[in-house]
């Protein structure tokens, strides 16, 4: 179809391509130009010319293949793509379940590291290690008024641990079972010993002396606690009905009796 | 093919078109009802069908004392339960020596392995992990409960199939029995995965403490697998606030450590001792001589489960004259000054009044007769106010009420109403008999006499510390005025003349001027009064009060000529005002004289 048309254009051009002029007998040799528009009008029976599809060459063949490969590859591309995304999705999946395991993991070790220090840091497992290295708690302190830098009142000595009366280390430390503390406590109090004197006996060898001598003044104060009705140390004695409230001694109201 | 079977062919092609047509139809129409019509309703269906809600449970507040040192606090723990069924006769399970591969036990061992790291006795663990003589098998026993998270991985490398942790909830006191009675204790809620508090501040502050369940949406396909995909719908759960407490432990330690060796020294029934701000009513500390550890609260005995400063109601004794010499000087009916003359025994509407110790008459002044405590000076001092007036400053002082700290079984002491009273009675309530109150009232009383005469309602809570950070303050306390500021500068006075020179000379601390009453109070029991409380209710420093320490114990045995609570009072006193850094006194003392005339020194 094209093959036709061209030759007709061709031809047309060919004719336009002549030299207007060739010798004197310029206006027969060139035939009169048809205008184009008339073309059709002038010859309604000539359809649209119909031409084959140029054969393909080489390099059409060619590009075709590429494309064919390029589609292959990007359905390959895509299939690959979404196996790749899919299994990221269960990967995470196990990342996120093995995160929250882990950040567990971590609160939990967190929580007994915490729970450790703060059962270490209360205040009787302080004392009772204070007490294990010889600490003593300070005596009053001592007083400097600046405005006249005077001393108002000196300080009092600290009483060294193995005259110190005063136990710090009584209440049982965080984890230690006061179930323990209460047995220890009976099987005691059937045989009064001091606790004092036992604790110190506990920890040194040499204030083994020291505390047998507190013993003794202990069992000393236990007797005169038996007989403290005849005791009588500058204060009237009484007996208990006359105890009857009030300040120490206890003062008392008594209904007539009539 | 002949016309006849062709007819029928056509027929039968027809009769096939219209069939399918009409199967088309029917799909057609489901289609639309489903796509058109009905689609949301399907939709969610399907959805509610996937759709799987996880609970995010909350974590339990703590529970801070007032620096922020941990006093409560929920750690994660797990049970562990075995499902006997469909066991198989060996182990399979991955090597333990850190190379690949997996090896075969038997059941011996894999018990073995099982009770060393519980510390279970093997042959009654084995009763659980196994049925036993041919019993069938359960699906669910428990071997272990709240074992710690790193006993349970150790438990998880043996192996045993269908051995399966349980997570839950459980509620730990790293500071031991510290300020125990008040945080109370909790209990295992319902399904046993948490706790909710049982007593105490625990229990008290179970709104606060507990927080709001979160949930999870996710979907999950037919095989119970969950959909990856699909968006998440997640409200993350509200942790509980934390609740910060007005106690000191340091302070607290000590006043539990005193009570205790109080209660030792004289085998008391229980020693108390409640320390309190005075310029803000806050508790700094409750100490006593029983100690509760949280984490084991059943080892104690069930009456000391709760604080006796707030649960038990005894006679104050002496500490209650207070109360009756502020009111006797607010209504002007006496000064600090007053001049009376004291016997040793006054008698009344035919009731006669004995001091304890028989004195010569004194000419004293009020103040004279508080510092000494003599009860018929004091009856000749509340005799100058009529019944119903002593009763309402009773009633305007706390007395009657409970003091609601947030710990239940708080008691309101028992104070009948001036109608009610008998004709000893109305003596008795002069000088702290006939009527019960506890040592948290006792406290109570002389901060609002430390404090201008306002009472400022005793509180336990700080504030409650929100997951953010922020902080959301309590209601403020009741304030209330009970006395004129003046009358409770002659408080004061009267107090510093108890440690100058009365009955509470061994309460001094160096360097700090303190003022104090003290009060010996009869013991009731069904067999009538048979035992003693001792108490001393002490402020300081007196030239700006900032702590009342009140020390009480109770029933004590013994020689009566050392019963004293002074070195209670003075131990805990002092330790707060160093831990305060209170500045020593710098004023002069300004108690007045206890008798009148130049002579001081008389014999009791």
């Amino acid at each position: 179809m094209s093959q036709r048309a061209q030759r007709r254009v061709l031809k047309t051009a060919a004719m336009t391509a002549q030299p207007v002029v060739e010798g004197s007998a310029a206006r027969d040799v060139r035939p009169e130009p048809v205008a184009a528009s008339e073309l059709a009008g002038n010859d309604p029976r000539q359809r649209v010319t119909l031409s084959l599809v140029p054969r393909m060459n080489e390099t059409n063949k060619r590009s075709m293949l590429v494309m064919v490969i390029a589609l292959v590859l990007l359905a390959f591309a895509v299939m690959v793509t979404l196996v790749f995304m899919n299994t990221s999705v269960a990967q995470r999946q196990y990342d996120i379940v093995s995160l929250r395991n882990q950040e567990r993991a971590l609160s939990q070790e967190n929580q007994a590291l915490l729970k450790e220090a703060q059962s270490l840091s209360a205040p009787q497992a302080l004392a009772k290690e204070a007490k294990a290295i010889g600490l003593v708690a300070p005596g009053a302190p001592g007083l400097v008024d600046l405005s006249d830098n005077s001393i108002k009142k000196s300080a009092d000595k600290a009483v060294t641990a193995e005259g110190n009366a005063a136990n710090y280390a009584t209440l049982p430390l965080p984890g230690q079972s006061i179930r323990e503390k209460a047995d220890t406590k009976k099987s005691e109090s059937k045989a009064p010993a001091p606790t004092v004197g036992q604790n110190s006996k506990d920890e040194s060898k040499t204030s083994n002396e020291a505390s047998d001598s507190k013993d003794s003044t202990k069992s000393e104060a236990k007797e005169e606690a038996a007989t403290r009705k005849v005791a009588d140390d500058g204060r009237p004695v009484f007996n208990d009905s006359e105890l009857n409230g009030g300040t120490i001694p206890a003062p008392m109201i008594k209904s007539p009796t009539n | 093919m002949n016309s006849t079977a062709l007819e029928t062919a056509k027929k039968r092609m027809r009769f096939l078109l219209i069939l399918s047509l009409a199967a088309l139809l029917a799909i057609a129409g489901r289609l639309f009802w489903v796509q058109g019509i009905n689609a949301s309703t399907v939709a969610d269906a399907a959805q509610a069908d996937r759709q799987r809600e996880e609970i995010i449970a909350p974590t339990r507040g703590s529970i801070v004392d007032r620096k922020g040192t941990l006093l409560s606090v929920s750690v994660d723990r797990y049970d562990l339960v075995i499902d006997q069924r469909d066991q198989r006769d060996q182990i399979r399970r991955a090597k333990r020596d850190g190379t690949n591969g997996s090896e075969f036990i038997g059941w011996d061992q894999a018990i073995q392995e099982l009770a060393e790291i519980l510390e279970q006795n093997p042959e009654d663990l084995a009763k659980s992990v196994q049925p036993q003589d041919d019993a069938k098998p359960k699906g669910y026993v428990v071997l272990a409960k709240g074992v710690t998270p790193e006993v349970k991985n150790e438990v998880m490398e043996v192996g045993i199939p269908r051995l399966t942790p349980l997570l839950r909830s459980e509620r730990q006191y790293p500071q031991g029995v510290i300020a125990g009675p008040l945080l109370g204790f909790v209990r295992n809620s319902e399904d046993q995965t948490t706790v909710v508090g049982a007593e105490g501040l625990e229990l008290s502050q179970e709104e606060h403490l507990k927080g709001t369940n979160g949930s999870r949406k996710i979907e999950v396909s037919a095989d119970g697998v969950r959909i990856p995909v699909t968006e998440v719908e997640e409200t993350p759960a509200v942790n509980g606030q934390d609740v910060m407490l007005t106690i000191d432990s340091d302070v607290n330690y000590v006043a539990q450590r005193e009570a205790e060796k109080k209660q030792k020294e004289f085998n008391a029934e229980w020693v108390s001792v409640v320390v309190q701000e005075v310029k803000t009513g806050k508790i700094l500390a409750i100490g006593d001589s029983a100690q509760l550890d949280p984490n084991d609260p059943g080892a104690t005995d069930p009456e000391f489960r709760r604080s006796v400063a707030i649960t038990r109601a005894f006679e104050p004794g002496s500490t209650g004259k207070a109360a009756i010499f502020a009111a006797a000087i607010d209504q002007g009916a006496v000064t600090a000054k007053t001049e009376m003359r004291v016997p040793n025994k006054v008698t009344v509407t035919r009731e006669t009044i004995h001091d304890s110790l028989p004195h010569a008459t004194y000419d004293m002044t009020v103040a004279g007769i508080f510092a000494r405590s003599y009860n018929t000076g004091t009856v000749m001092v509340g005799n100058k106010l009529s019944n119903k007036e002593r009763y309402d400053y009773m009633r305007k002082f706390g007395l009657g009420s409970p003091i609601y700290l947030g710990l239940n079984g708080a008691s309101a002491g028992q104070l009948a109403k001036p109608e009610n009273w008998d004709r000893r009675q109305q003596y008795t309530t002069m000088f702290g008999q006939g009527y019960s109150q506890t040592v948290l009232h006792t406290a109570s009383i002389f901060q609002a006499l430390a404090n201008g005469g306002e009472l400022i309602a005793p509180s336990l809570i700080e504030g409650y510390k929100n997951e953010d950070g922020s902080i959301t303050k309590p209601e403020t306390p009741k304030t209330t005025r009970v006395v004129k500021k003046t009358t409770s500068k002659e408080m004061l006075k009267l107090m510093e003349g108890v440690v100058e020179s009365g009955t509470g000379t061994k309460m001094k601390i160096p360097g700090y001027r303190v003022g104090g009453k003290t009060g010996t109070g009869q013991a009731a029991s069904d067999k009538g009064y048979d035992g003693y409380s001792y108490s001393f209710a002490g402020v300081a420093p007196l030239d700006d009060p900032q702590y009342v320490v009140v020390a009480t114990m109770y029933r004590p045995q013994g020689s009566w000529k050392n019963f004293s609570v002074a070195d209670t009072f003075t131990e805990v006193m002092s330790h707060v005002l160093n831990t305060y850094n209170v500045p020593p006194s710098s004023t002069k003392s300004e108690s007045y004289d206890v008798f009148v005339g130049k002579e001081q020194k008389k014999p009791w």
